[in-house]
């Protein structure tokens, strides 16, 4: 049997005091686009304040993207978004970031920046980012990690008090993902940030709450701390889905990870012995975690299609 | 407004079919026509004072209708223009450099066609106050073509099909201004239809105020005051309805 004990848990950063007003609150927010509801968060409230580190998480389509341009005030949308920060709060890193392809980073730069490129802040700043070296590149020249790079550049050279970032290390490999986060969340600190995510490590130490929405429904939105109360389970062990099925783990709740993967919830460890003899007997290799974000995903997740399905 | 200045003028400089048209192609129109009818003159005015008019618009047309709405139309419909937006920079910071630069690569290609033609073929140059009467001519003219072509940017939208309509316009409006031929040689039909364009006086009557004989065409300033004011107001009202270019109730709320 493959088991790979993962030890892993949520650690979470210590929050200052808490201020009493929210910085964005969304009340019976939806969007329809082509005749359909794409988000629909109806009938619920949600409210983030400052100092809020708040990983969107869901799968493709699941209106995160939608979210997050309804928050920034991209489309057009109905129900109630009270917005307690005006543009120059905000620092926003679109999935897609545009720039006019004839023109130079550095041209780009000057002008977000109102500075002109020998200037102190922004060579410091641009050496920080490890931009200086995309200063005399075109725009159209840029990979898509260097523009993620640029953005992120541009971004935080306001030291904006609100970062709202949309899959800010989506298509780059480990190294560069790293490199970015670690750029982002040095830069973050004190502030409130938004941040769309299919890596949910990423988000770990790092966001306090999860907003979790499938097919523009609301999943979970709350503290980390909320859902782990809501699944107090010991671990959560991964298997390949048995191909003609598998009787051996009656009794225990298995849940759908991927149309591929299996996952079984242990709420102690006689039981997490349990499923991992049944599925070692069975030749099945398996993967035990401590609760961490993607098992409490998971967990919501499969929640609330059961709910849906009843 | 400085950065985003600099950055509009570099980047018309590469944009290879802008400088041809700018620049260029009223040059060669200069060298070939004037070149070809070196010691005609037309109503006792020399062939170069008389086609100059039309050489000026040669560069202008291009400007306003292929160079300016690309430009434009692609920002907005690209999406730069909104991502600029949320990094704080301004619409109309960025509209206003883009119709700026035009501006002066219009006056950079008009005073390059006056030297050539007056280091090629000597150009007669007129007195100041006929000489200023006929930039303001040229440049309401620019102006109104410049509004248009802002038009044609918000109705099109997409840029491929923005450069074939503004090269359809571009050659009907050069054809206007005599660049394929004096229009006294086409039918009157023809030439009915293109005395609704502000452009065919240009190098019907301009030339007159070139050469010290007219300080004002008062019709081409009529016909010219009527489109502008009908560009201007289509400007707006496009504007206005257009989702990508009017900021969202975040962006205006700054």
């Amino acid at each position: 049997m493959h088991l790979e004990n993962s030890t892993q848990t949520l650690e979470r950063p210590e929050w200052g005091a808490r201020e009493t007003s929210a910085i964005l609150s969304l009340k019976d927010v939806s969007v329809r686009a082509g005749g359909a509801r794409i988000l629909d968060l109806r009938g619920k409230d949600i409210e983030i304040f400052p100092g809020d580190v708040v990983g969107v998480i869901g799968e493709n389509g699941a209106g995160k993207s939608t979210l997050i341009n309804c928050i920034v005030g991209k489309i057009p949308f109905e129900g109630e978004i009270s917005r307690r920060f005006t543009l120059e709060d905000l620092g926003v890193q679109f999935q897609y970031n545009p720039y006019d392809p004839l023109l130079k980073v550095e041209e780009v730069v000057q002008i977000v920046c109102d500075e002109g490129a020998k200037d102190p802040r922004i060579k410091a700043a641009a050496d920080k980012f490890e931009v200086s070296s995309l200063l005399p590149k075109k725009v159209k020249k840029l990979s898509g990690g260097e523009r993620q790079r640029l953005t992120l550049f541009l971004m935080l050279f306001k030291n904006p008090d609100l970062l709202v970032v949309d899959e800010l290390t989506s298509g780059m490999d480990f190294q560069k993902r790293q490199e970015m986060l670690y750029r982002l969340r040095s830069a973050s600190a004190q502030k409130t940030v938004l941040s769309v995510t299919h890596y949910f490590e990423e988000l770990r130490g790092w966001a306090n709450k999860l907003l979790i929405l499938q097919k523009g429904e609301l999943v979970f939105f709350g503290t980390l701390k909320e859902l782990e109360d809501r699944y107090p389970f010991y671990s959560f062990i991964r298997f390949p889905r048995p191909i003609g099925g598998f009787a051996g783990l009656s009794g225990v709740r298995t849940v759908e990870v991927d149309a591929g993967t299996m996952g079984a919830v242990a709420q102690g460890e006689e039981e997490e012995k349990k499923i991992l003899s049944a599925l070692s007997d069975a030749h099945i290799p398996a993967e035990r975690s401590a609760k961490d974000i993607y098992s409490l995903y998971t967990l919501a997740l499969a929640d609330f299609k059961e709910g849906k399905r009843q | 407004m400085r950065y985003c200045m600099q950055a509009s003028l570099k980047r018309i400089t590469r944009v290879p079919i802008a400088m041809f048209f700018d620049f260029f192609f009223p040059l060669m129109m200069i060298a070939v026509f004037a070149g070809g009818n070196s010691g005609q003159t037309y109503g006792g005015i020399s062939f170069i004072n008389y086609f100059l008019p039309s050489a000026i618009m040669m560069g202008l047309i291009p400007l306003a209708f292929l160079s300016f709405p690309l430009s434009v139309g692609k920002q907005i419909e690209d999406g730069s223009l909104e991502r600029l937006n949320y990094f704080g920079v301004k619409t109309r910071t960025i509209l206003s450099s883009q119709i700026l630069t035009q501006i002066i690569f219009g006056v950079a290609g008009i005073a390059l066609d006056m030297l050539f033609s007056l280091a090629s073929f000597r150009l007669s140059f007129p007195n100041p106050g006929h000489f200023f009467a006929f930039l303001l001519q040229v440049f309401l003219g620019f102006l109104t073509l410049m509004v248009w072509g802002g038009v044609m940017a918000l109705i099109v939208k997409k840029p491929q099909a923005l450069m074939s309509v503004g090269l359809i316009v571009m050659f009907f409006l050069l054809f206007c201004a005599g660049t394929f031929g004096t229009l006294s040689s086409f039918p009157s039909a023809i030439q009915d239809v293109t005395k609704a364009f502000p452009v065919s006086y240009i190098s019907n009557k301009l030339p007159l105020v070139w050469t010290g004989q007219a300080f004002w065409c008062v019709k081409f300033l009529w016909i010219s005051a009527i489109w502008l004011a009908i560009g201007l107001a289509l400007l707006f009202a496009l504007s206005f309805s257009n989702k990508k270019l009017r900021a969202n109730s975040f962006l205006r709320a700054r």
